[in-house]
This record gives structure tokens, sequence and C-alpha cells, in this order.
């Protein structure tokens, strides 16, 4: 008997989990019922956060649930996929990072998705790629430059074919830096190498480095991006330090399968715009550190284009990879 | 100190009494379902606590983290389902022992386990988390491959009796460890272009198959129940007075899951096996280990316990997260304001404070609630044979199926069932292939990583003193046995010369 009601609380507890924050509202047309949004990381990534940050929001302006589902693995590919293969109604979206998702097409094997061909919604995060060194070490990009002419690094990167590993290729590339590479899972493992000293200089996003950059282990030397970063604003610039390179920003971006049909995507468009100016959104992504970047449809599918360019200029550096 | 008296009297205001038993209920209820584990029980929770107080927020998410393994050790021992990956040691003694009826003491081990290496390992989190965190930076890929190979060495002693088909079942182990993308040269293996096999062979999904589904499978065999005799023996103080029977067994596996918890990557699964086969190389009667010797149940246990906050040292000492679970306590941390590293101890003092007296009350609070349901829970071992098998085959399944929402999830499940049933038959026992499987890829990574510093230069692995430390202590651990029995041999030759 016991057992029994064990189950019965087991499979009733699953299903409040998995409708955590359910109050439906009904209306007319699109949406009607809860949305399930794919996040192709696991939970605790910076995607992860950043998504779990946006989603009350899309919930307040959609007026029906949104659910987020992690399906990590084979460098997101497993979810990608999942959300390739489901109708394009609406009701199966997916979070991502922009750039990742589309070096993926080309830099991983076997990859039936076009991420190009997405119905592209719209951005609502940025971080950018920071290169960052033991305080032991160069102060400046210049000075880590000059070592890295005269002999190879030892480079860090917190996953292969990464946008940031892409970004700090081609800087590297520019400044005919030599660099072994040596590739991580994820943020941690690449952290506590560069902090041990077993790596020389590492490259990542603000949230995941400001501990250590506090605690005076490491130092941002210089950010892969045209604007500022919103935590390190005193670290320089590429072009700043001399060279000016157009780098991929870390953006995440809300997409649904392809051929979203016209005005599921414009009610999705206008919901993710009322979202990102919620001041409750603001108040969380300045404290997750997140920095607010609104791309609008239009401006989304431009940036995609311009990727997808810049990517196929730099062929050689993601063959190198 | 004042600052624990402090913390104190924060922890007993009513929202952080209220948010500390609800954080242990809701981390057991999740532990207890397979498939869901601290990771996304944390997860789940944020848009719950994000309207809350920092101190309060932390400590319902700290005392849900602390509990979730606890959840899981309750099904891994009576229906030999574990609920995450951490508690598979926990079915190796824990089951064998329900077997015999002692279901209620195996459960009031764990229990005190959970009290004993949380607390063991949360007191090293709090005065030693900086000088933990300097150890763990001297750690890179060279010295997590030596590692790992310590850790693999312990299959040596798991073998025992049976080499061959021990060392068969670890090299299965080994080469299932290889499946899926190589985040280093980025080329598929063996993945015969199916693409779930692309992420590897999951763990959890893993376990899942070879102890739930393979144990249904033989359960279906007899009319019985669980427990063999019929009926329950012991009481639930037998477990608490058996657990300090062993203390050499507690410290040392407090010391290997604070260790391997400190190390980001390595996981508490590790923890816990390598505790086990640990303490079975160690033991005067290594016979016994998986036949439901309390010493089995109590090292594994204790292991994963001290492992958790283990976990959390490089998380608060540097901002690091050590696993998926970390990184998604370290992302509440961060939108709370507690930015994690040296000064966090300055300045948020109440917060990281009031996390630790939560770490403790937690592992106080678990101690209690084992000790009053230890002996109902215990009566699922009753249960008759026609009625359970159903039952621990569907939650097993619905466990792997909810990782990810995949139904090839469940046939990697099933599949590893139907292997686990034909090694049991065939009498190879899985441990080994459960220790290859969960440390075969950092082997491997790290080897290459290594390598790929030294631009191929093999001194890398012998240059620095941790590697050298490591590499003792592998050939220690290797030649242990042969040592052992030599000096024996010449004691006992000591004394017919004696004689004569």
């Amino acid at each position: 008997m016991r057992a029994k009601l064990n189950v019965l609380m087991a499979v009733f507890f699953l299903a409040m989990t998995f409708t955590w924050g359910a109050h439906a509202i009904w209306a007319a047309g699109y949406p009607d019922k809860a949305i399930t949004i794919i996040v192709p990381f696991a939970p605790g990534a910076g995607t992860d956060l950043d998504a779990r940050g946006i989603v009350p929001y899309l919930e307040k302006y959609l007026g029906v649930p949104v659910k987020i589902e992690n399906i990590k693995g084979a460098e997101g590919k497993l979810g990608i996929t999942r959300l390739w293969r489901s109708k394009p109604d609406g009701y199966t979206l997916m979070i991502h990072t922009v750039a990742e998702t589309l070096m993926g097409d080309i830099v991983l094997p076997n990859v039936e998705y076009r991420t190009a061909d997405l119905s592209h919604i719209g951005t609502f995060t940025r971080g950018n790629s920071i290169i960052v060194d033991h305080t032991d070490n160069w102060k400046t990009f210049p000075e880590l430059a000059k070592t890295g002419r005269e002999r190879a690094l030892i480079g860090g990167n917190p996953g292969k074919g990464s946008p940031s590993h892409f970004n700090a290729m081609l800087l590297m590339k520019k400044a005919g830096v030599k660099v072994n590479w040596v590739p991580f899972s994820g943020a941690g493992e690449a952290l506590t190498a560069l902090a041990g000293k077993h790596t020389e200089f590492s490259i990542h996003t603000a949230p995941s480095i400001l501990s250590l950059v506090k605690a005076g282990k490491i130092r941002p030397v210089v950010v892969l991006s045209e604007i500022k970063d919103n935590v390190f604003p005193d670290a320089p610039l590429a072009k700043e330090v001399g060279y000016d390179v157009e780098f991929l920003p870390v953006l995440r971006g809300l997409d649904g399968p392809p051929n979203m049909p016209e005005d599921v995507q414009q009610v999705l468009d206008k919901a993710l715009a009322q979202a990102v100016k919620d001041p409750g959104f603001v108040a969380w992504a300045q404290n997750r550190m997140s920095q607010v970047y609104y791309l609008n449809r239009e401006e989304y599918n431009k940036l995609i284009k311009a990727h997808l360019k810049e990517l196929q200029e730099n062929k050689d550096v993601l063959d190198a990879m | 100190m004042d600052v624990f008296l402090q913390a104190i009297a924060l922890m007993f205001q009513w929202q952080n009494l209220a948010a500390l038993m609800g954080g242990a209920l809701y981390g057991i209820i999740i532990g207890i379902l397979p498939g869901l584990g601290p990771a996304a029980g944390m997860a789940l929770a944020i848009p719950l606590v994000s309207s809350w107080s920092p101190v309060t927020a932390l400590v319902f998410v700290g005392s849900l983290y602390k509990c979730c393994n606890y959840g899981g050790s309750i099904t891994a021992i009576l229906v030999n389902t574990p609920g995450d990956a951490s508690n598979a040691a926990t079915i190796l003694d824990g089951y064998p022992m329900c077997e015999k009826g002692k279901g209620g003491v195996a459960l009031s081990i764990s229990a005190t386990a959970a009290l004993v290496g949380g607390i063991l390992g949360t007191l090293c989190l709090i005065y030693t988390a900086p000088l933990l965190a300097e150890f763990a930076l001297k750690f890179g890929p060279a010295e997590y491959f030596l590692t790992a190979i310590l850790a693999l060495s312990v299959i040596a002693a798991v073998v025992q009796g049976a080499t061959l088909k021990g060392l068969i079942s670890a090299g299965l182990g080994l080469i299932l460890a290889t499946v899926g993308y190589d985040v280093i040269t980025g080329h598929l293996r063996y993945t015969f272009g199916i693409l779930i096999l692309e992420d590897g062979i999951p763990v959890i999904q893993a376990v899942v198959g070879l102890f739930a589904v393979t144990q249904a499978l033989v359960l279906a065999e007899s009319m019985e129940s669980i427990s063999r005799i019929g009926k329950l023996e012991g009481s639930s103080w037998e477990g608490v007075w058996t657990y300090f029977k062993y203390p050499y067994a507690v410290i040392r596996s407090a010391v290997i899951g604070l260790f391997i918890g400190v190390l980001p990557g390595v996981g508490q699964s590790g923890a816990g096996l390598v505790a086990w086969a640990e303490a079975k190389r160690e033991s005067k009667h290594p016979g016994t280990f998986g036949t439901g010797d309390p010493e089995g149940v109590i090292s594994s246990e204790t292991s994963t316990n001290a492992c958790m906050p283990g976990d959390l040292v490089l998380t608060i000492a540097l901002g690091i997260p050590g696993s998926v679970a970390a990184a998604v306590f370290l992302g509440i941390m961060i939108i709370f304001g507690v930015i994690p590293g040296p000064m966090v101890f300055a300045e948020k003092t109440n917060e990281i404070y009031t996390l630790f007296v939560a770490l403790i009350l937690s592992s106080l609070v678990l101690f209690l609630v084992g000790m009053t349901l230890a002996r109902y829970l215990a009566a699922v071992t009753l249960i008759r044979n026609e009625i359970i098998v159903p039952i621990i085959l569907i939650v097993g399944l619905i466990g792997s199926y909810a990782i990810r929402n995949m139904m090839e999830d469940v046939m990697i499940s099933l599949v590893f069932g139907i292997l686990g049933y034909v090694m049991l038959k065939g009498g190879f026992t899985t441990v080994p292939l459960l220790l290859g499987l969960v440390l075969g890829e950092m082997v491997e990574l790290n080897y290459h990583r290594a390598l790929l510093m030294s631009a191929g230069s093999y001194s890398i692995f012998y240059s620095s003193t941790v590697c050298k430390i490591l590499i003792l202590l592998t050939i220690v651990s290797l030649a242990g046995p042969y040592l052992g029995s030599l000096g024996r041999r010449m004691k006992g030759r000591g004394k017919l010369i004696g004689k004569a």
C-alpha cells in the first residue's frame, strides 16, 4: 500500500514539476496552450540562466505557461535537431547562443539542420568573449602577443567550436600569435586550468570569470567585441589595442522551427519586445550581469546573414579548429 | 565565531526554518524521482525563490541540493533504482541488505552517513575552502589523467577472485566510454549514425538499466518479495550502531568523497564507486562486499555525502562550478548578488554563513527524517514480486525518459538492462563496467589535453610533484595486495623459523 502511495506521490510530483508556474489564460488564436522552449544546454549554463530570466516575462506577455526543456548533448545538436524536427506551430521554440548554433552547422559532423533556415524571432541578451590570462603573466594583450610571436602559447577554451574559440582564433591570426589550443568541457574546467597556470590564457564571457578576477587570480586583457563589456568596462577592446577585427557576439536568441506562420512569428516578436523592456527582466539581467541586447525580427534576420558571411569569409579559421 | 552565532540567529527566523524544511523535503522528493537530480531540481526552483530574500533563497536551495542525494539512496537501497548517478555505488550493498530483510538498517546507515559525511564535508568546506581551492588548482590535465588512473586501479581490488571476467567487464566499460562526439578531435566514434549516441553513453540511463531493469528481470523469476526471508530484521538504531563500528572506513570514505568533490568534473558517481572499491580492498573480508555488507553502504554513502560540500569548495572560494549542479547553484548565488570568491566571506557574511549553517542543519534534518521513515519505507521490500516488478520498471524507465524527454534514453536503459542480465547470469560483475564508464572519459580527454599542452612530450605526466605523488600512490595501490600477502608469508616463515 505504502509503495503504491509513494509511486502515486512520485507521479503527482513529476506532473507538478513539469507544469511549474502553470496559470493558463485562455485566449483566442495563438497562443492558447503551454509553449515549450528547448535549451540545448544543461541547467546552469549561461544560455540556460538567461533563458530562465526571460521566460517569466514571455509568460506574462504571451498569457500562457512557458516551460523550459533542457536537452543538452552532442554539443547542442540533440536539442537543435529536436527543434528542427518539431511542428512549426509556435508551441516548440528554442533559446540558444546564436553564433554557436550557426557555427555548429559548419564545424560539427553529421548535422541535419540548417540554422539559417530557422524562424528567427529576436535576441535578448549578449555576452562578449574576453581573453583572460593569469595575473602573474602578461599585463596587456600586446605583451601577450609579443611572446606569442616568439613561441606557441598554451590557450584553453571552454569548448571546441564555440564562438569564443572562433573569436580568439581570429584575433590571434591577425596578431600573428601561435597557439596550442586545449579544448575543455565547459568554463569550469578551463578556468581551473588557467587559475592553476596549466594553460597560459583562456577565453570566456564575463559572468564566469568575475569571481576569479576579483580574487586577483586572472586578468581580462582584451574584449573581443565592438562595444564595451558591461561587467569589465575598463578592459580594452581589440581595436583599442590595435587589432580591428569583426567578431561574433555571444547573443542569446529565440528561434522556432523553419517556416513558422507569419502571424505566430508576429505574436512572438511583439511579446519578446515587451518582455525585454519589462523592469523585472531588466533588473534580473543586471543581477545576473547579462547585457540586455534586443534585436527585433528584422534586425535578427539581418544579423544571421551577416554572421553567415563572416563565417564563410573565415573558412580557413573554422577549418583550423 | 560570532559570525556563526549571527548566522544561527538568522537561521532560526521562521521563514528560514521553513525554507530549510521545504528545501529538504523538495530535495528528497526530487532525489527519489529517478532522472531528476539536484541540477534539475534547483533549476526548477529558480522561479519559486527569485522573489525571496537572498538568505532564505540560499537556505532553500542549499538544503535542496544537500538532500537530493538521500532521496536517491532510498530508491537505490529499496528497489535497486538509483535516483541519480551518484547513488550507483549505494546499490551494491544496500540492495542485498534488503534481500536479507535488513532494508531498514541499510536506510538508517544511509541517514547516518548523510549526517556524518555531510557534516565532515561541510566543516572542511567552512574551514579549509581557500586551502582546498589552492590544492585543486594544482591539478591540470596531466594530474587529472593520473587521478583517473589511480581511481581505475581500484578495479584490481574489485575483480579479485574473478580476475578475467572482471577485466572483461572493465574493458567493456572503457570501450563504452569512448562512444560519442570527441570534444578534442571533433570526430564521431561508434555512433552508427544514431543521433542520441553522439552524446556518449549517459551514466544515469545506463545505471537504471544495469540495476533497476536487470533486477526487475531477476525478481520476475520468482514469486517471493525483495526481502527473501519475507520479514524485516533489525531496528533503525542498529544502523547507527553499525555505522560507528567502522570509524576508519568513515574517515577514509569522507576523505575520498571530499577529494573527488573538490576536483571539478569528476562527480559524485565516481566518489561513491571509488570509496566502495577502496573499502573492499582494505577489508579483511572482501568477499562479503556486494552481498549486503554494511561497510559497503557506509563507504559509498559517506563518500557521496562528503562529495557534495566538496563540490562547493571551488564554487564558493573561486566561483568555479565543479559540476552541473554546482553551476546551477553558482547561477542562483549570482542572481542574488552573492558573488563567490575570497571576498565573499567578508562582503556577504550573513548569506554565506547562514548557507553553511543550513548545510549542517539539513544533514541533521535528513538524519531525523531518515531514522523516522526507515522502518516504514523498508516495508516496500515485503511487497510481492508480481506487484513490485512493474513498479520498479515503470519508475526506472520514467526516470530515464524524464532526463531529456527522449524515448531513446528508455531504449538505452532497456539495452543495458538486458546486458546486465546476461552479465549476471554469466557470472560477471557490473561494477568494473560502471567504473570504466564513469572514469573512461576522464582518462582519455585529459591524456589528450596534457599532450596538446606539452606539444607531444610525455614528460608532462611526471614532471610536477603532484604527478609524482599520484604515480607513487597508483603503484602502491596496485602492488598493495601482493605486498600484504608477501608480508604475511614472511611473518609466517619467521614464526616457523622461531619454532625450529
